[in-house]
């Protein structure tokens, strides 16, 4: 056991590592942050000294390598910007996001599960058809214009909610439910394969055969068994929240760490995006990780075969 | 789910997919009115049954006076291109990955196998703004973006088919008579995997198409004055409020095309792979 | 009984209310939210050039002059008065009584040191460029400073209304540290500092002992809000109070709300189609001065401000604003004539037009999209077909634009730094060397270098006035218009937009 996590936490690092020299040189390529930090009126000489003086004048090679001696040690840098260190930027923003995704979870969870349960159960029935229309549908809406929509709905036309920002209980609603009905969909529809998967199972045949109640089959036996898909989606559904967040966070001025990393690539300020980038990739492989081991602990048939999957 | 449902699911699909390419295709033909030359007098002008709508401009008109009718007919090239290339694009690399994973084993299964954890632990959107900010936005670009970060898909699920035929007697006679690699891959693996990838692509094409037009939305895919439905949803979103359908449309057109693509694939999956080998864990969420 | 309590139970509702809805008459009261679209990188005005940064400083500190809101012109602030003892020596006269928010008392020696920081090189400030023209700063008394000038400067008090420049304390940001001093700013302002969550809101308070009196308001938070619509919608439900940008479509949908109206006046910023005469970034037919007369006959700059700018814009016919000294108001525009553009280009060798690039960027200019696009349209109806150029990163766009790399037409704007004089636009698009000059001529190299050195103005607008006329000639650019900054108000609030583009919120008052 204890060697298959360090196994998975070997990898976990091998993955930050290669994304972070992804981020490094897709943003070394092109791009200077140096021309937004002066004045448009600065002359040539000016833009020159600045850059040295921030070490953007040296190889590539150079500045990576550094950084990456400077990571080790957690330093992740200054923002090209603020001259506040990256790393702390990351931290500041990092409990609204981990709050938005959350609660998007939530919500999109206590959509996702039961309706997946309900149409794998009554398959091919009305309830089943509508359901899965209505998560195709929910696949294809983009995720800004719900947003929107509900704000214009509770905030401005009915003023029953706030429209933006962060603070109260209040203002986490609309942005959890826009979040969640992103992430809805697709769980439902991977929570009905599981399910379906399952239930046509033997031993959930059997359990039948043998008058076992139907709501305990569902729940003690085949919602058990699915949750190994389900946990292993919701690990990998993780990457997919951060995408949504980013929209999300954007369209109700939630100050997360995904609108601060959209800034930061926008504005070439290197540092941060590396912060942010490594950061966010290490909580999904983590995440990752944690759903994995959450499933050998659910089934140890598959603890030494989960490698193969 | 009833077998006759099904295929009427499948044929819907198959009719919703067959219009869009058609109007991709098409266009030229199709659209009333040219979808790039500004006419700035006719701007905003609503939809025909809206007071002060024309059946000049059906849908309406968007801030630069061009119709949205004839920009969404259009915009159907991009997308369903950009669609189509990025799945090529993506299946291609994926499926080589795939069976040189599940072939050779070893180290370079290892290698690819890291590699796909880095790209899938990779918040899609992220790598999509960081690559486009470093390579310019551009269509091309685009799909290679898409590309790079879709082939993983493939790539556990051909890996995982292989491995299973590699060890199965049939194989490893071949390769105790000496037939080379490639043809025992082409004769015996690829074939059984041919149905799977078949309805994994046509799914994936209808992932492509919300990923473009997520990209486009934030402006880093199909620049204007180029019509793509993303690009012209992002214009719109200012215009919610005041004028519904600018935005209104191209989601409709993104959402129909969508449903008609999950449809077909789905319907197809039901009729080509009714054993279903891809499980909820093979089907990448990004 | 029953009654009776109640009467009291009113009368002690009544009684609170009363004592909420208002305490004596110019208190500072209520709270006011104004929504940005991005915020500033810091607090410490000497360390940045964002306008949203100089928005929130003025409202923390105070600059020794500032712009009076009618006439735009230089008034006393801080400094009680600025005048030349010689051509290259300037006394300033500082008011008194004047404390920082900590107690610190604001002295001749809060303006040394302010200008000693601006100018010392290991502070790294980007206003650096700025001041130095100043050879030294000197403390005659508490309330007297003498500043000595390397050559003769006649933009002194253009310049010292800068928005970045404004007072710090001394004794505070050596004791505390520049870094401390960025996130905890104290100045004289009429407001002081709260609380800044970055990239979320900044929250600041009255100042009652403001020494230009307390400000109407009590509380302002500046609420960072990227995405328009959810501006629109926040100010429509109540949210916000103020919006500093909106685009021109929304404006009937805030009118007719009923909550907010819109306050757009002009600005100094314009907006033109910088042509590469030069061919600085390679040859192309704009080397030809028939090709640019005929694009500036080509494009018809009233139908893109009437239609596309709701008329909220002036045109300038010379590129400079009609705000800013210099200004001609004898010059005029091309007319637009497709007609003779098709000529024109005929003539200069392209009967069937030619492909060129059109550059844009994101950012300053309202609605640029939409503009760049209608441009692209008439150019291409006199057979001019252009291959758009869109850089979303200013950054980037700076970078090709100094590299000598921007091909084409560009549609470029300028905001002046503020500053209401044509050398502020022109000096660093036409003077040879510069980082933005795509088009030079000798005689232009003159004329600015002559207006720049002398103090005498009518003399100034004698040159400008000539430099207009030979640009027009030569057509170098396609001069647009002035932009406007179309800014929306709740009607709870006496609130207007201001020319200069830096909102005044500590000015505003409850209706």
């Amino acid at each position: 056991m204890q060697v298959y996590i360090l196994h998975r936490l070997f990898q976990a690092l091998f993955v930050c590592l290669g994304i972070s020299l992804i981020t490094f040189f897709l943003l070394h390529v092109v791009g200077d942050p140096v021309l937004l930090l002066l004045p448009q009126a600065a002359s040539d000489a000016d833009v020159a000294l600045l850059k040295e003086q921030l070490g953007l004048d040296r190889p590539l090679a150079a500045q990576y390598l550094s950084f990456l001696t400077d990571a080790l040690r957690g330093d992740f840098g200054r923002s090209l910007f603020t001259q506040d260190s990256a790393f702390a930027l990351i931290l500041e923003r990092l409990p609204a996001t981990l709050e938005l995704t959350l609660a998007g979870m939530l919500v999109g969870l206590g959509i996702a599960i039961p309706l997946g349960v309900i149409s794998a159960v009554k398959r091919g029935a009305l309830t089943d058809r509508l359901c899965t229309v209505g998560a195709v549908a929910g696949q294809a809406m983009p995720i800004f214009w719900l947003g929107i929509m509900l704000i214009l709905v509770f905030a401005v036309k009915f003023r029953v909610l706030p429209a933006s920002g962060r603070g109260t209980l209040w203002h986490l609603i609309l942005p959890a439910v826009t979040l969640g009905a992103y992430l809805a969909p697709l769980t439902m529809r991977l929570t009905r394969s599981g399910m379906l998967d399952v239930l046509t199972q033997d031993y959930i045949r059997t359990a039948r055969a043998k008058g076992v109640r139907e709501r305990v089959v569902l729940f003690k036996h085949a919602l058990r068994n699915a949750a190994i898909p389900i946990v292993t989606i919701l690990g990998v559904q993780f990457g997919r929240l951060l995408g949504g967040a980013v929209v999300t966070e954007t369209v109700f001025a939630w100050p997360g760490v995904a609108s601060l990393a959209v800034k930061a690539i926008r504005t070439y300020d290197y540092p941060v995006v590396q912060g942010a980038v490594v950061f966010l990739a290490l909580v999904v492989v983590l995440a990752n990780l944690l759903a994995d081991v959450a499933v050998t602990f659910l089934d140890p048939r598959i603890r030494l075969g989960r490698e193969h999957g | 789910m009833g077998r006759l449902a099904r295929l009427r699911f499948l044929a819907v699909g198959a009719t919703i997919v067959l219009a869009a390419v058609l109007c991709a295709v098409m266009a030229p033909l199709l659209a009333p009115h040219d979808p790039y030359l500004p006419v700035v007098s006719a701007r905003l002008i609503p939809p025909v049954w809206d007071a002060g709508g024309t059946w000049q401009y059906p849908l309406g008109t968007d801030p630069l006076g061009r119709d949205l009718l004839s920009r969404i007919i259009y915009g159907a090239r991009v997308s369903i291109s950009a669609g189509a290339l990025a799945v090529v694009v993506a299946m291609t690399f994926g499926v080589l990955m795939g069976l040189l994973a599940g072939y050779y084993g070893g180290l370079v299964d290892s290698i690819i196998g890291n590699l796909v954890n880095v790209i899938l632990a990779y918040p899609f959107l992220l790598l999509a703004l960081a690559a486009i900010a470093a390579l310019g936005p551009s269509f091309g670009n685009m799909i290679v973006v898409l590309g790079l970060t879709g082939w993983p898909v493939y790539t556990r699920v051909v890996r995982a088919e292989t491995l299973k035929v590699r060890e199965r007697e049939f194989v490893q006679a071949a390769r105790a008579l000496g037939l080379g690699t490639a043809r025992i891959i082409r004769a015996h693996v690829l074939p059984n995997l041919l149905n799977t990838i078949i309805v994994m692509a046509s799914l994936e094409v209808a992932r492509m198409i919300i990923l473009e037009s997520f990209l486009s939305f934030l402006g880093l895919g199909i620049q204007p004055p180029t019509p793509s439905w993303g690009g012209m949803l992002g214009e719109g979103r200012v215009y919610m409020l005041t004028h519904w359908w600018l935005a209104a449309f191209p989601g409709l057109a993104i959402f129909i095309t969508t449903l008609g693509i999950n449809l077909f694939g789905d319907g197809l999956r039901d009729v080509l792979d009714p054993h279903r080998v891809l499980t909820p864990a093979g089907v990448r969420a990004e | 009984m029953k009654r009776s309590r109640v009467l009291l139970v009113l009368a002690l509702v009544w009684g609170l209310i009363g004592l909420d809805a208002g305490p004596a008459a110019g208190m500072p009261k209520g709270r006011v939210v104004v929504a940005l679209a991005t915020d500033t990188s810091t607090m410490d005005p000497h360390m940045h050039t964002e306008r949203m940064g100089i928005i929130m400083n003025q409202h923390i500190f105070d600059t020794l002059l500032t712009r009076d809101t009618k006439t735009y012109q230089p008034i006393a602030h801080l400094a009680e008065s600025v005048k030349s003892v010689n051509p290259t020596t300037w006394e300033l006269k500082l008011r008194r009584g004047v404390k920082f928010h900590n107690g610190e008392p604001f002295t001749a020696e809060s303006v040394k040191f302010s200008f000693d920081r601006v100018l010392n090189p290991e502070q790294k400030s980007p206003i650096r460029g700025s001041f130095t023209w100043a050879k030294s700063v000197d403390v005659v008394d508490d309330h007297t400073v003498r500043i000595t000038t390397h050559k003769p400067y006649p933009l002194i008090h253009e310049i010292l209304t800068f928005g970045n420049f404004a007072m710090v304390p001394p004794r505070y940001v050596k004791e505390k540290g520049d870094a401390y001093f960025a996130k905890n700013p104290v100045g004289t302002g009429p407001y002081r500092f709260v609380e800044w969550r970055k990239g979320e809101r900044l929250t600041v308070e009255a100042n009652e002992q403001y020494w230009k009196g307390a400000p109407a308001i009590k509380t302002i938070v500046f609420r960072i809000i990227p995405e328009t619509a959810t501006q629109i919608a926040e100010l429509l439900s109540g949210g916000v109070d103020i919006l500093r940008a909106v685009p021109p479509d929304q404006i009937s949908v805030i009118g007719t709300s009923g909550v907010a109206r819109v306050s757009a006046t002009q600005i100094l910023r314009v907006v033109f189609l910088q042509m590469d005469g030069d061919g600085r970034a390679g040859k192309t037919p704009l080397t030809d001065v028939r090709v640019r007369r005929a694009i500036n006959h080509a494009v018809n700059v009233d139908e893109i401000i009437q239609k596309v700018l709701g008329g909220l814009a002036v045109r300038t016919p010379a590129g400079t604003n009609p705000m800013a000294f210099g200004f001609d108001p004898a010059i005029k525009p091309y007319a637009f004539d497709p007609d003779r553009a098709r000529k024109l280009l005929t003539d200069a060798g392209f009967p069937n037009g030619f492909e060129i690039t059109l550059n844009t960027y994101a950012g300053s200019v309202v609605n640029v999209e939409q503009v760049g696009q209608a441009v692209m349209g008439y150019l291409s109806r006199v057979g001019i077909k252009v291959r758009p150029r869109h850089f979303a990163d200013v950054g980037q766009y700076l970078a090709t634009f100094r590299g000598s790399k921007l091909d084409g037409i560009t549609m470029h704007s300028w905001g002046y730094n503020s500053v209401f004089d044509s050398d502020a636009v022109y000096y660093i698009h036409f003077h040879a060397g510069e980082p933005y000059t795509y088009n030079t001529a000798k005689e232009m190299d003159q004329w600015l270098e002559e207006a720049r050195a002398t103090v005498d103005a009518k003399k100034r607008q004698e040159l400008y006035s000539r430099f207009e006329r030979f640009i027009v000639d030569q057509a170098y650019w396609v001069p647009m218009y002035a932009q406007f900054t179309i800014e929306a108000v709740s009607n709870k609030l006496n609130y207007e937009a201001s020319g200069d583009e830096i909102m005044r919120v500590h000015a505003a008052t409850w209706k």
